[in-house]
């Protein structure tokens, strides 16, 4: 899946503690969270949407401690 | 003051704390969202030490860290938060409608000791409410709410209100005594509502988190302004 507002492909981010997460444009929320929730995957929807430097809010996307973040990204690479 | 605006009083601050610690988690949360961004399309670089224990760390490092921070740590803390608000506030109101009625006590005893030690008969009064909380609040929750029930014949919360505050609760038990992970006196405790079994991580996503504030807010008000009704 590409982010509509950089024009580069949506990663899943889990090089860290907490379990993996992505980063959405607010405008393409509700297409991630449809596929999410097409695939089985559970995930939460962090309480902000956040604006930096005056560009399009973007939301995060928690996948969980338990999550595979490989099958999230192949979830969202065949949505490209 | 009067009691009813002693207990009104005792709600609003309640109400007040969680509304505060919401903001907490959701501007902090936020504050640690911009961070990744400023580093992960910014391109901000920065390093941090810690005086007291010497470690340093690179956005990098701060970046890995973050997500544990927000996801785990930060939703934990304020959970546990609503919980104490929560118990504070059935706390403070009982023990100002126990004390505005110290008849429904007359079934509770001191000994001698207890008696010969304090000045005066409202310190003896006082020596019971607190004698008489202590037990209350060692039950558990359902039983917090039958209490209630009996004393002030106030609404109590409905069943399936209650099962979620009790599943809250054991969460909260969960998180402070057992590592975040779900035991067997979780399962016991957290009855119908249960959301993890024996053995598995007991996460609080975003949802769970905002469901858990509204509960509470909702407890805190309902009980808040039925107790100052009937006083």
């Amino acid at each position: 899946m590409i982010d509509s507002t950089t024009h580069a492909r949506i990663t899943v981010s889990a090089d860290g503690e907490g379990g993996p997460y992505i980063v959405v444009p607010l405008a393409q929320l509700g297409a991630v969270e449809s596929m999410l929730r097409g695939q089985g995957i559970s995930f939460s929807v962090d309480a902000n949407a956040i604006s930096v430097g005056g560009r399009p809010a973007v939301v995060f996307i928690n996948l969980g401690r338990g999550a595979d973040p490989g099958r999230v990204q192949r979830v969202l690479d065949a949505a490209a | 003051m009067p009691l009813r605006a002693d207990l009104e009083a005792v709600r609003d601050q309640a109400l007040a704390t969680l509304d505060d610690t919401h903001d907490y988690y959701t501007y902090t949360q936020g504050a640690w969202r911009t961070l990744n961004l400023a580093v992960q399309r910014d391109g901000m670089v920065f390093s941090l030490q810690n005086l007291a224990t010497g470690s340093t760390v690179s956005e990098k490092d701060l970046l890995a860290r973050a997500q544990r921070y927000v996801a785990v740590d930060l939703s934990s803390g304020t959970l546990q938060q609503f919980v104490s608000t929560f118990e504070n506030f059935l706390l403070e109101v009982l023990r100002l409608w126990l004390l505005a009625y110290p008849r429904s006590l007359s079934a509770r005893s001191l000994s001698g000791r207890e008696i010969l030690s304090l000045p005066d008969k409202p310190a003896i009064v006082d020596a019971l409410v607190e004698k008489e909380l202590r037990d209350v609040f060692y039950d558990r929750p359902a039983n917090w709410f039958e209490y209630l029930r009996q004393k002030v014949d106030v609404g109590a919360p409905l069943t399936p209100e209650a099962e979620q505050f009790a599943e809250i609760k054991a969460t909260r038990d969960v998180l402070v005594h057992g590592h975040g992970v779900a035991n067997a006196y979780y399962v016991e405790k957290a009855g119908r509502a249960v959301r993890a079994q024996a053995g598995r991580p007991l996460d609080v996503p975003e949802q769970y988190h905002r469901a858990s504030w509204e509960l509470i807010r909702k407890l805190v008000s309902d009980i808040g302004t039925g107790m100052a009704a009937k006083a």
